[in-house]
Parts: C-alpha cells; structure tokens; sequence
C-alpha cells in the first residue's frame, strides 16, 4: 500500500503554440489529475483530439507540460530511470526494413540496455508466444500489419518494463490474433506488470481493462472501475481516481438493478410505487429495472416485496456497456 | 550506458551492408580495379630525346649546319649528312620563322627531335673520325668495343643516344640512363623523361591524387550523400521516432550516432577503393604508399560536412528531398566561394604579387609574379606597367634575374619561354633604360636555362644556370650586327655576349641551383643540390674555385643563398639555415627555420651584418648577424610579404597586394611607403571573397591533405629538378581544411542537437 504507483499526473495541462508569425494557444490537456496504481491494466478512453496521444507524450517526455507534474513509478518525467522501466508500443509502429523479427527485437532490446546476448535469449520465447517464431527470421518488409503489431508488442516487454503502455496493440489484428494479444496481455498483468493501455475498441477495453479513464476535449470526465461505470447511472464529471467530484457525490451516485419477481402485478406496483421504475410483465413473471442509492435501500425494498407477497426469483445489478457508458458520459459533458 | 549507442552505429552498419546501393556501387568499384590492374611500368635504358631533354632546338640545329658548312669531320656534320634533304630543309625553314613566331619555335623542337630521334636508330651514326676529339662516357666506350652486329637494337639506340649527348651536352640534357615506360597489359607508352623514383613522386603528388579525389572526392561524395541523405528524416517518421524517444537515451546522443552511422556505407567503399590502389600501385608499379590507407579518413571526413548539412536539414525538415536539396545547395555555395578565392587569387592577385624589387636611384622598379615590369609613378601613386614594344603588348614572360645595372643605368632582365620542365628556346637579355622611360629593349643573348643574373662588386654582369657561370662580355646596351646567309644568321660581331668565366671547363650544375654575388668583393658563392662552391676571381675574368662545403641531410628541393661582408648565408627549403665564412665557407653557425613554411629567399645588407628572411607563407624574418653570437631570428611580419630587396640605401619589402616599404635599420621603421590605390578586384578579394573563404568549410581543399599524407610534402612541386622551383612551389598548410571542416561539422551538429533537445513531438 506504501508502493509508489506507476503512474501519478497532478494538474497536468498541455497548451501547444501553433503558428510561427500568428502565434495561437492551442490547448490540448487541461488540469489532469490521475494515479494508476502498479500491477492495474488501465484503459485511457476518449474520441480524436481529446488529448489522449498528449497525455502519453507527456509521460514519455516527448513533449513538455505547460503547467503540473507527472511521476513515473515515483520519478519525475521526463527520466531516464524512469524510461528504462517501461515499454512502449506506438500507434503505426515503423521498423526499419533491413530488420528481421528477430534481429529488430535484438535491436530494441540493446536499446533497452539488454546485451545483445541476453535480448536474444528472452526474444525468442517471446515470438513463440506471440506466434511469430516461424517468421523470425524474415525481413519485416515481409510483415503484415498485424505481425508488425505483435512485433512491436514483443519489443515493448522484451527487457521486462514495469509499466507498458500500448496505443491500439491490436490494430490491423484478427480475431484470433487478438485473442492471442489479450491472453499474452493478461499473462503479463499477472506477472504485476502495470498495462496503460489506448484503444478505440471499447471492446477491447471491456474485456482488459481493471479501471479506465475518459478524456473529452483535454479534460477527465471520469475516472472509475469497469464495474463502476457499466453499472452505475450517469452522473456529472469526476477528476479523482475513484471517486467523483463534489461534496453530494456519494449521494448522486446510484446504481441500476433489474429484478424478476413473481406474483401478483398490483401488489408488485404497489410496493413500487415510491420510485421510478420500468415494468415488463410476461407469463406470470416480472422484470423490473430501477435504481437505488445504496444497500439499504435494496435491503428496504426486498422486505416490501416480501410483505406484498412477491417472490424475488433473481436480483442484480443491471450492466450497460463500456461504450453505451462512454457515449452517455460524453453526452452529459458536453451538456451546457 | 554506451551500450544502446553502440547498438545504433551497429544497425548503421547493417543496413548498409543490407543496401542495394552499397553493392552497386562497390561493384563499380570492383570494375575500375579491374579496368586499372593491368597498369605497369617498365625501365629500360635511356635512348630516344623526350621533350624536355631537347634544351636549345635552334642552338643545336645551328651548331649542326655549323659544323657541316666546316666540312670536317664532327658529330655535328655526321648527323646533318645523315638527314634527310627534305628534313634539312624543313629545318631550316623552322628555324628562320622560329626568329619571329613562338609557335614556329615549339614545331622547331618537335621536328628537330623527330629527326634525331630516328638518327639514334640508325646502325651507321658512329663515325670514328668524328668523335675522336670526344670524351665518350665509360658505357659507351664499353660498347663501342662489342661488334656493332652483337649489339641489340636497344643498344645500339643507347649507343647513338650516348654519341648524340656528350658533345652537344648544353644543347641535349640527360637525365640519367634509364626511362621508364608505363604498361597496360600488352601496350607500352614511349619512354618517358623520368626515373622510376620520379615516377613514384609523380603518382603520390598528382595522379593518385587526381584520380581518388575525382572518384571518391567528387563522384563518391554526389552517391554517398543522395544514399545517406533518408537515414536522418527516416528516423522522425511518427512510428519511428515515438519508440526511440522512449527508450533511455539521450536525443543529442542518438543523432550523433546516427549521424556517425551514416558514416558505414561510405566507409566501406572508401576502404575497398583505396584499399584496392594501394594493392594495385604497389604490386603492379612498386609503389608501396601506406599514405592512402590515412587517406581514407580524410575521405570520411569529407563526407562528414556534406552530412552535417544533410543532418541538420533532416532534423529540421525531416525530408529527404530537402536535405539532399539542401546539401547540394551548400556543395555549391562552398565550391563557388573556393573556385572564386582560387580563381580571384591565381588569375587576379597573385599575378599581381611583387616577386623582386629593384631599387634605382630615385626609381622604384618591380617585376611581378607574371613577370611584368612595373615602375612607380609618384605622379600618380600608382604602378605604371612597363611593355616592350614590337611585342603587341604582351608582357615578358617570367624566366628569372632582375639587376640594376649602375653604370649604364639600366636594368637588366631575362626573358625566355619557361616550361614547368626547364626553358623552350633561347633566353635573350633585355635591357630597360632610364633614358628610353625604362622600356624593356632586347639585348644578347643569355645561356640556356640561365636561372639568375648578378652583379659584381666592379659592376660585372654574370649569369648563372646549370651549364655554369658567364660573364657578359661588352656594355649590356650595345647591340651586335648579324647576317643572314643562307638561312643563318651569322653573327658578325660588335655586341655583348655571355662568355663563360670559371677556371673550370663543362661545369654541370645539378639543380636546385642558387647564386649570390659579394657587394663589395669579387666572390660569387654557388648553392647547387648539396654543395656550396665559393668562387673568387683571379684577376683574369676567371673565377677559381677558392673553397667547397657540403650541406648536411638529403637534397633540399630549393635553395637560396646570399652573401656580403664576412658572411655566407645558405639554407634549403626546410632548413636550417647555415652562415658560414665567406672566406672558406667555414660553418660559423646554424639556426633552425619554422617547420610549418618553407623558406623562400634571403636578402643580406650590403655589409653582411644583417639580414632578412622571406617564407612561403609571407612570414618576414629578421636576424641580427653583428654581435658574433648566436643569431636570433625576430619574425618582423605575420604573412603576405612577398618579396626582399636589400640596397645600400633600405631594407625593402613588397606584400600584398601591391604595396612596397622601404624599412631602415634594425629597428626596421618604415622610411617610405609605395601603395596604389585597390584595384576593383582587390577590394572585392580582400574584403569579401576572403573573409567568406575564411569562414566557410572548405572539402575541395581536403585535395591537399591528400597529398600531404600520399607525399609527406607541405608543398606542391614537381619531382624533377627545375630551373626555377618557386614557379611550381605552392606553399599549403594541409590541416585547415580539416580545421575549418571540424568547425562546421560540430557548429552544424550543435545546431542540430539544439533543435532536438528543443523541438516537441
């Protein structure tokens, strides 16, 4: 609990300057505060332009912030402690072409400062597992785009990183392919890897992701566990890990339950009737969906239901998607 | 920590050993060894005349017709009988019209040569009665004893060569007993005037130059920069440089070692281009030059500033197109700047350098380095440039010796056609007087490859060159009458004339060759290869040979002497400087001259007791010589003093660009001062032109180097003994291109990494 986390950002902002005679400020990140714990796999969400690539060159220190900090595993960024502890797998990865898988992974390892020797020992195991073996020893001229992405993805954890971060690792990817990507991903965080991973493919995201954060127009919308943001209601923006802003937060959060019950639809409405909720009665049985705030109010509402008589055949929690939870964030922030 | 670094310049590597290109081109390579393997040499006996060795066509061919009008028996009649009637005629007709065309003079040689030439293969040139009176060398006397059937075709031309030379020895130079011919495969050049050690200079100081700064220096440069010109842009692709900028390393030193790393396919082929010559010329003509595997690093880092170049356009653009634009751009930017400080230098300014001074009375005289005459005029305060007239205007042509000649009043100059490989023709006398506004008239004629004049302490005129010394006979005004008979011109007496005056007879100067003449006494001190000879004369207009003394170390390639009062001052190019008693050449003293320029002439005061030093970089010395003690040389001027005279009155000085100072005493205040107003083209040298040239990186000047290293020699001159070495000396300092190019590159890396660090991605 006293570790350091893999990543830590206070107030991070980012303005770029564009023009060279009419200079305007273009802001890319506002006042972005967030901490990713070691050993999470955490997904940075948001749609073009809403600062998501800055946010990743800002911790790689390839460009600089106009105003806040960031820390990399506990050093300040940019560092070069901190850059030989954590991997990298650009968007649209360029190898050079003279390079064979195998002699690239070399390549990248030495620039990790792996020798050569020990870069080539851990490479192979690592194509085998990502299916390149075969290819090894072909020019990655030769490559398809998803070998060069399993390629890339080999070179980011080829010295053994504590933090990886992947922009879009299954780009150009098929199914199983990607399947491959995600076991090979999930293998890693068991190993305590931190994984800062950048997808389009909310999918993707679902299926890795331990907590996820929304980026919209340079600002963090939200920052919540998987769980948290398909099951919970939409509410306005949170700039903590966490947790939301504001002192009526914990009030404002709810979730959404669905419940099946039995018996009689008038005593079910009527035990119902002190909230919102929707009704679908269909051959004796009745799927209710409405929120509550808290345990005690689930707690409150069984009993009611008891005493009207009804049967609880099954209650849980109702679960939207990731992206029906990002689009709907998305909408409410850019509600005046 | 170096690791990832090392990893880069090992990937460098590897992608040029992975480029078609860097085959391509080193196949290319490959051919031109294979097209120049088949060179060779071969030595054999000296026998056909070469060009150079042909000193005095029209002498010789009259000596010729001489002795046959004689009718008895010579050499000269047996080789004129032997003639053809056509190529007599032919002869004699090019002689008459070589009088008045310089054009008809060079087709003189070349058919008199022609002729002799197929005289040496003739079996029936010996004639016992005609060279009876001949002191034939051992070599042919020992031939001369086989039966002329035994003899081999080779021989037999040795033998004629031989009968032909000795005795016309001031007409026919020899150059020793072997020629060299230059093979390729089965084909043979003809033989040409050099030995092989001459040969070996020739290919170190200018064809494997010539050859490597083409190839590699010019073509290699155009394909190394357009094949390196991607590496740099390449890495800033997006996909590219976001990964290398997360790993640990710093991003000043990842461009320094892909910069460096760009270095491997030029390397390469460099090494597999000089590598090969070097097999070549020392396996197929014997040339072992170690120098041209040094060269290699020069070559690179030529390249080095084209890519400095290349480099900074790629980090700031990040576009081939542009950095090879860019590059091509500066290529051109440096070579205009270099063509036109070279071309403003030599076409412009050098010409325009004073190369001697003659103090007259109250007249100042000047020859510049294009042997134009100058006087100055104080109406004006400018240099008012003397013409000989019948002449179109053309000026004399620079062929050594400018006096003044006090007692007429006149200066008196040399003027001959100077080839870089010894004179073409005759070399005449002019006469420049006060009282005809000192415009050049021409006088007797001088002795071949006469290479100074000087005058004695009574006013003798003499002159000096390789066949010895002469003294003019007669005032140097009056002119002789001549007839023309029968295509010659018959002298008929009643004009000076050169007269040679040593006690001893077939004097052969070897070359370099420098005199000097006593002031106040009637000595003449001779510098000629290793040897100083101090001649006195006898009373009887014959100098005697008083006393000898040889200089340590190997033959310099330039001398110069001076003498007056109890002193002799000597010295070669490198030094040292040696003062030795100018009554037996006894060594009194020597001083060390600088290793980093080469001397160039020494002026002495008329008492001996101080002189001054003249180097090749325009560096003035002065030595005190008054005390006794040591001498202690006090540099008086940092550089562009390009000439010294020391009369009765001042030490006089000429620099650039045209300005004379007459300096008084020791102390060497200036007492005078003769500068003409900048020429157009001399302010645009000196302020524009030069300053740039400074600043600017200069790869084309990365020639020299090369040759330092393939030469050893700080200068450039030619390997064979010359009449006038400072005409071919082009004193260089082979290091500021490198210096110059050193600064470029890390202001240009500098900028570069600046950007870098600076520049968001």
């Amino acid at each position: 609990m006293g570790e350091t986390p893999a990543i830590e950002t206070q107030d991070l902002s980012k303005t770029y300057v564009l023009g060279l005679v009419r200079r305007r400020a273009q802001p890319a990140l506002c006042g972005v505060t967030l901490r990713v714990q070691r050993g999470e796999v955490f997904g940075l969400l948001g749609s073009n332009g809403a600062g998501k690539t800055t946010f990743v060159k800002l911790l790689l220190g390839m460009v600089r912030p106009t105003s806040g900090q960031a820390r990399l595993l506990g050093w300040p960024v940019p560092s070069q402690e901190a850059r030989r502890r954590l991997g990298y797998l650009p968007e649209n990865l360029r190898v050079p072409a003279h390079l064979t898988g195998l002699t690239a992974l070399t390549f990248y390892g030495q620039l990790s400062h792996l020798s050569a020797r020990e870069a080539r020992r851990r490479a192979w195991p690592l194509l085998e597992q990502l299916g390149l073996a075969a290819r090894a020893n072909d020019s990655v001229r030769t490559y398809s785009k998803g070998m060069l992405q399993r390629l890339g993805l080999a070179q980011a954890v080829l010295h053994e990183p504590e933090v990886v971060f992947l922009d879009e690792p299954t780009d150009g990817m098929d199914p199983v392919a990607r399947a491959q990507v995600r076991t090979f991903l999930k293998e890693l965080q068991r190993r305590g890897t931190t994984i800062f991973l950048n997808s389009h493919l909310l999918q993707e995201v679902e299926m890795l992701c331990d907590r996820v954060a929304i980026l919209d127009r340079g600002r963090l919308r939200q920052v919540s566990s998987l769980v948290e943001i398909t099951t919970a209601l939409p509410r306005s923006s949170a700039d903590e890990s966490g947790t939301r802003a504001g002192p009526d937060a914990a009030q404002d959060a709810e979730r959404e339950l669905e419940l099946i019950l039995q018996g009689s639809q008038a005593a079910i409405e009527q035990a119902l009737a002190d909230r919102p909720c929707e009704m679908n009665f269909h051959d004796g049985v009745t799927r209710v969906h409405l929120g509550v705030s808290d345990q005690a109010a689930v707690d409150a509402l069984v009993d009611r239901l008891r005493q009207a008589g009804v049967s609880l055949l099954c209650l849980m929690p109702r679960r939207r998607s990731l992206e029906q939870a990002y689009l709907q964030i998305v909408r409410e922030s850019a509600a005046p | 920590m170096i690791r990832p670094y090392l990893a880069i310049l090992n990937d460098a590597v590897r992608e040029a050993m992975a480029s078609r290109v860097l085959w391509f081109t080193s196949g290319l390579v490959l051919l031109l060894l294979a097209a120049l393997a088949p060179i060779g040499y071969q030595v054999q006996p000296a026998t056909e005349l070469a060009f150079a060795e042909l000193i005095d066509a029209p002498g010789l061919l009259e000596k010729l017709q001489v002795d046959h009008a004689r009718g008895t028996p010579s050499p000269g009649q047996r080789i004129w009988e032997l003639l053809a009637p056509q190529e007599r005629q032919r002869l004699t007709q090019l002689a008459k019209d070589a009088a008045r065309d310089g054009r008809a003079a060079v087709r003189l040689h070349q058919a008199l040569r022609e002729a002799l030439n197929g005289v040496i293969h003739r079996p029936d040139l010996y004639d016992p009665a005609a060279w009876d009176r001949e002191a034939l060398p051992r070599e042919a006397q020992e031939l001369l004893t086989r039966p002329r059937a035994s003899l081999s075709a080779l021989e037999l031309a040795r033998l004629n060569r031989l009968l032909l030379q000795t005795p016309f020895d001031r007409h026919v130079r020899s150059r020793g007993g072997q020629s060299v011919q230059v093979t390729y495969g089965r084909l043979a050049s003809d033989p040409l005037p050099f030995s092989k050690r001459q040969l070996d200079e020739l290919l170190a100081q200018w064809v494997l130059p010539t050859v490597v700064g083409w190839i590699v220096g010019g073509f290699g440069m155009v394909a190394a920069i357009l094949v390196t010109s991607g590496m740099i842009p390449q890495m800033f692709d997006p996909g590219s440089i976001a990964l290398l900028l997360s790993k640990p390393l710093s991003r000043s030193g990842l461009l320094i070692t892909k910069f460096l790393g760009g270095c491997a396919f030029v390397l390469i082929n460099v090494t597999l281009l000089l590598g090969g010559l070097w097999l070549i010329a020392g396996w197929r003509l014997d040339c072992w030059n170690a120098g041209l595997w040094a060269c290699i690093p020069v070559f690179l880092f030529m390249f080095l500033v084209y890519y400095a170049v290349s480099a900074l356009a790629g980090v700031v653009w990040k576009s081939p197109v542009i950095s090879v634009g860019l590059t091509i751009f500066f290529w051109l930017v440096c070579f205009a700047i270099d063509l036109s400080h070279d071309l403003l230098n030599d076409l412009a300014m050098r010409p325009q350098r004073i190369r001697q001074i003659a103090a007259a009375e109250d007249t100042l005289l000047t020859r510049t380095e294009s042997g134009v005459l100058q006087l100055w005029d104080a109406a004006q305060q400018d240099w008012q440039v003397l013409r000989v007239p019948g002449r179109g205007g053309r000026n004399l042509p620079l062929a050594g010796g400018l006096v003044y000649h006090a007692p007429t009043q006149s200066l008196l100059l040399v003027e001959g056609l100077q080839t870089p490989l010894g004179p073409l023709g005759r070399m005449t006398l002019y006469v420049a007087r006060a009282e005809d506004a000192w415009r050049p008239k021409e006088g007797p004629l001088v002795p071949s490859s006469t290479v100074g004049l000087l005058l004695t302490s009574d006013r003798q005129v003499l002159a000096y060159g390789q066949e010895g010394l002469f003294r003019l006979q007669g005032s140097p005004t009056s002119t002789g009458r001549s007839l023309s008979l029968l295509g010659l011109n018959v002298p008929l007496g009643g004009g000076a004339e050169f007269r040679p005056c040593l006690s001893e007879p077939r004097i052969s100067w070897e070359a370099p060759l420098a005199a000097a003449a006593d002031p106040r006494e009637k000595k003449v001190v001779v510098a000629s290869g290793n040897r100083v000879l101090l001649w006195v004369e006898d009373g009887q207009g014959r100098f005697v040979r008083h006393a000898q003394h040889t200089l340590p170390g190997p033959r310099p390639k330039r001398l110069s002497v001076a003498m007056a009062g109890p002193n002799v001052l000597v010295a070669g190019e490198q030094g040292p400087l040696w003062r030795l008693s100018s009554d037996d050449l006894a060594v009194r003293q020597s001083v060390p001259l600088p290793a980093t320029a080469e001397l160039q002439q020494i002026a002495i005061r008329p008492d001996g007791l101080a002189a001054a030093l003249l180097f090749d970089d325009g560096r003035l010395w002065k030595l005190d010589i008054s005390s006794g003690g040591p001498m202690q040389p006090r540099q008086v001027h940092a550089g562009q003093v390009t000439a010294l005279a020391w009369s009765e009155e001042a030490l006089w000085v000429a620099d650039e660009p045209q300005r004379v100072r007459a300096c008084d005493g020791p102390g060497g205040a200036v007492q005078a001062e003769y500068a003409p107003p900048l020429a157009r083209t001399q302010w645009l040298f000196h302020y524009v032109v030069r300053p740039l040239h400074l600043l600017s990186p200069k790869p084309r000047q990365l020639q020299q180097t090369v040759q330092y290293l393939l030469t050893g020699n700080e200068s450039t001159t030619l390997p064979f003994p010359v009449a006038d070495p400072t005409r071919l000396t082009r004193p260089r300092d082979p290091w500021a291109p490198v210096r110059s190019g050193l600064v470029f590159i890390v202001v240009a890396l500098t900028a570069a990494c600046l950007y870098l660090e600076r520049h968001e991605f």
